[in-house]
């Protein structure tokens, strides 16, 4: 039999009864948020702490003293512990420990994972939630694991671990009072330079004294690693000001969009005149990009007079975009506005003289995507990037058209992984809207959303919900009701900025001349 | 061949000196009593043997491999039983040997049962339910089942009844008497050493006074009486040999400390053939008290 296993073996049979507890404390946090999201009302706060209480307190520390758990058995810091007069060497020990580690950060996924299929996890989504739940208990043994192989005991594990806080809570004090009056706010990629060179500190340390005890069982040379990287994680977050990352890319260069495109046309048809202005996104696909902000543009007359100056559109320009977006529409709808030219004398002085043009355009870029697709049916429930949305009711509301009353979760934060969206910011309300789209049809009507009673984010689930009412009348109600799909869409935003675009002699005559906005700026 | 040499070892706490330039050797098959005063440094050379703690100083060999760089193949062939040793209290004695069974190929699990019978331990019952001598029996068992070539006992008797001690003794004995195994044992329990090994160490202060067989040690010291009758025996005449000399009128009580034969004949016809002289043997323990009140009263006049 492999010795490794059987010390495996061993530790995992020690600690069977604690690995059942913690299976069935993360069973019930879980259990507790589902009923939650069930809940319509917010009078259920009670529930809401319990699972604030075990998500957010307990189960960290159990994760935490657990790793005590683990090497307490074989502690590598007391001359007299049973493992080192046995043949078991100091590399196997190592290795054993690790695999029982392993095994302990497996338990919340081997948990969950029933919740994840269940809920439509694909294989992709399932291992991005693993590698989520895995490195959470990961990082919490980086944390622990020092303290637990400098300590021979259980008690002396949480007497090292309570000094090493309050020694690093009193630094951190001290150094605040003593820098109160130029405490400045850090520039956020100093904070992001922070974040990874501290915790790179830690478990560079953290490594060190790990393979210090197992190998050389030398305790005073541990904790003189294990004081020094403390207090100088603890200064790094009190003073650490460089950047060391390469500054955050422009919109331009995220989307790798050179600049938006002007399109200009003019049309005579008889004797009256229009000039087409439309906007699209240069080299990105169009049906994942829209241009939202400001837009404004003017024709000059040589003399500088102005003929025409006017914002280009009116309307929700991103809405306009998401509705082409969840049509799969890869044209998109663009942006774009038309100006007829009546007055025959300003057509006829363009025609000799040729106006300049100039746009400028101050907007963001925003990047759509589609949360959830389900049909408007009471109590279908889907799931898409860690959307929970269930549809409680759909009414027909001769007044207002059709209402559904919908309930939004996010099972993600209540099985305890991170929100699928990895990397990404969760969308703003204010950037998400709900279409009811017949594709076959290539319609798409864009909802109101209203917040219907409290929003509620406590423990590890945020709720809420809201009532989208869909304008249509009562024939159109049978028809959208039996086919169309609602469908969310949230737009992220990928960063602001401002181009411009001038044309010095735009004629008539020239009926249609591309431009690439020059001079885009992006701050 | 010596299973266990140590030469010039030595080892400091911070200031303390525990170890001073020790050189001991343990032939093969011997039993070795490694006795000493508290504080001596018996814990502490036993700790560097088993590679449980450094040393500051010099080198020791154990099965012919430096202690430092006892690998697991060395640790096969050792059984180590301390009382210091902190045994898996959670398991029971059945879950203890089977969890000890793996690591030993030699591992005689006929011998396992005989002596789980022998010493009379409870099979199903956790360690930390158990008594302190069946914490040792059980620390004993799990070292004698897989045959060691070296067995080693830090105080194994500290603490336990006579009965325990006896039937302690009586299983270590059975099984090292039949295999010819060497075994290292410190203790405080001079008489229960005197039964059980055939040579001896005495350590004071962290130096070594003697290392030798037992029944040599007991033929080298004697007490001496000397009766002179009606002389006085002039103090300043008697051999430098003789230790603790006490004298009341023409009664001398001293220790030779290098008895023979030949010096015993010699006394008695030369200058002490007038007189009554007796010489009688000592026993291992009275032995040790002289010669650790003999480097008392050395230390203090070297610290006056």
């Amino acid at each position: 039999m492999n010795l490794t296993g059987h010390i495996v073996g061993k530790d995992l049979f020690r600690l069977r009864w604690i690995l059942v507890l913690w299976a069935i404390v993360l069973t019930a946090r879980m259990a507790l948020a589902v009923i939650q999201s069930e809940l319509d009302v917010a009078g259920y706060y009670p529930f809401y702490v319990m699972a604030l209480v075990f998500g957010r307190i307990f189960l960290p520390l159990l994760g935490f003293g657990l790793v005590m758990g683990v090497q307490g058995d074989d502690p590598v810091s007391d001359s007299d512990a049973f493992w080192i007069t046995r043949p078991i060497s100091a590399s196997r020990l190592l290795g054993a420990k690790c695999l029982v580690l392993a095994s302990l950060w497996s338990i919340p996924s081997l948990v969950m994972a029933p919740w994840w299929i269940a809920h439509g996890f694909d294989l992709g989504q399932l291992c991005v939630a693993v590698l989520q739940t895995t490195s959470w208990q990961a990082a919490l043994t980086m944390l622990a694991l020092p303290f637990a192989v400098i300590s021979p005991s259980a008690s002396r594990f949480f007497m090292s671990v309570l000094l090493a806080a309050t020694g690093s809570f009193a630094f951190v004090l001290v150094y605040q009072f003593s820098h109160f009056d130029s405490a400045a706010a850090n520039p956020p990629e100093a904070s992001v330079a922070r974040a990874w060179v501290i915790p790179g500190l830690w478990a560079a340390a953290a490594a060190a004294i790990i393979l210090v005890q197992f190998l050389t069982r030398r305790t005073r040379l541990s904790i003189a690693i294990l004081t020094t990287a403390l207090a100088a994680c603890c200064a790094l977050a009190c003073a650490w000001s460089w950047k060391l990352l390469p500054p955050a890319a422009t919109a331009g260069e995220v989307l790798r969009v050179p600049a938006p495109v002007f399109h200009l046309a003019s049309a005579t048809a008889g004797r009256d005149t229009t000039v087409h202005v439309a906007y699209g996104a240069g080299q990105r696909e169009n049906d994942r990009v829209a241009i939202v902000g400001a837009i404004t543009h003017q024709l000059t007359w040589p003399d500088d007079s102005v003929f025409i100056a006017s914002p280009l559109s009116s309307g929700d320009p991103l809405a306009q975009a998401c509705s082409a977006f969840v049509l799969g529409n890869t044209d998109g709808p663009g942006i774009s506005s038309d100006f007829a030219l009546p007055d025959q004398a300003r057509w006829r002085r363009m025609r000799h003289e040729a106006p300049r043009y100039l746009a400028t355009i101050t907007g963001t870029v925003m990047h759509a995507e589609i949360l959830a697709t389900i049909q408007p049916r009471t109590g279908e429930v889907s799931l898409q990037h860690g959307l929970r949305l269930k549809i409680a009711e759909v009414v027909p509301d001769f007044r207002r058209g059709m209402v559904l009353t919908v309930n939004e979760s996010n099972p993600d934060l209540v099985a305890g992984a991170w929100p699928r969206l990895l990397g990404r910011s969760e969308p703003s309300p204010a950037r998400e809207y709900y279409f009811l789209v017949k594709r076959d049809e290539g319609r798409a009507m864009l909802g109101t959303a209203k917040a219907v009673g409290e929003s509620l984010t406590a423990g590890p689930l945020a709720y809420s919900r809201k009532e989208l009412v869909f304008p249509m009348d009562g024939a159109q109600f049978g028809r959208w009701a039996g086919t169309a799909l609602l469908v969310k869409v949230a737009a992220y935003d990928d960063g602001p900025f401002t181009a411009t675009v001038a044309v010095p002699h735009f004629a008539v005559e020239a009926a249609t001349e591309d431009k690439t906005a020059a001079g885009a700026s992006h701050p | 061949m010596n299973i266990i040499e140590t030469q010039q070892l030595s080892r400091r706490y911070g200031r303390a000196e525990a170890l001073h330039s020790l050189d001991l050797a343990v032939p093969a098959g011997s039993v070795f009593a490694f006795i000493g005063p508290n504080g001596a440094g018996k814990t502490t050379t036993i700790k560097v043997l088993m590679n449980l703690l450094e040393p500051t100083g010099g080198q020791a060999r154990v099965l012919g491999v430096d202690s430092r760089k006892l690998t697991p193949r060395e640790r096969r062939q050792i059984g180590y039983v301390s009382e210091n040793q902190k045994l898996p209290d959670w398991m029971t004695v059945d879950q203890l040997m089977r969890y000890c069974r793996p690591f030993y190929p030699t591992w005689d699990r006929d011998l396992e049962k005989k002596l789980l019978h022998q010493f009379e331990l409870p099979a199903d019952r956790k360690l930390k339910l158990l008594s302190r001598g069946m914490l040792m029996k059980t620390a004993l068992l799990s070292s004698l089942a897989y045959r060691p070539k070296l067995l080693v006992l830090d105080e194994p008797f500290s603490g336990l009844d006579p009965l325990v001690r006896d039937e302690f003794i009586k299983g270590a004995l059975e099984v090292s008497q039949q295999e010819e195994w060497t075994i290292f044992i410190s203790s405080h329990d001079i008489n229960e050493v005197e039964q059980l090994a055939d040579r001896v160490g005495i350590i004071d202060g962290g130096r070594l006074q003697l290392a030798e067989p037992i029944a040599e040690l007991q033929g080298r010291f004697r007490r001496i009486e000397v009766t002179a009758g009606g002389e006085d025996l002039s103090l300043a005449d008697l051999p430098e040999t003789w230790l603790e000399v006490e004298r009341a009128g023409n009664f001398v009580r001293a220790i030779e400390s290098r008895c023979s034969d030949e010096r015993l004949a010699g006394y008695r016809q030369g200058r002490l053939a007038e007189v009554e002289f007796t010489a009688k043997p000592m026993t291992l323990r009275e032995i040790f008290v002289v010669l650790a009140r003999v480097n008392r009263v050395k230390a203090g006049q070297a610290a006056a």
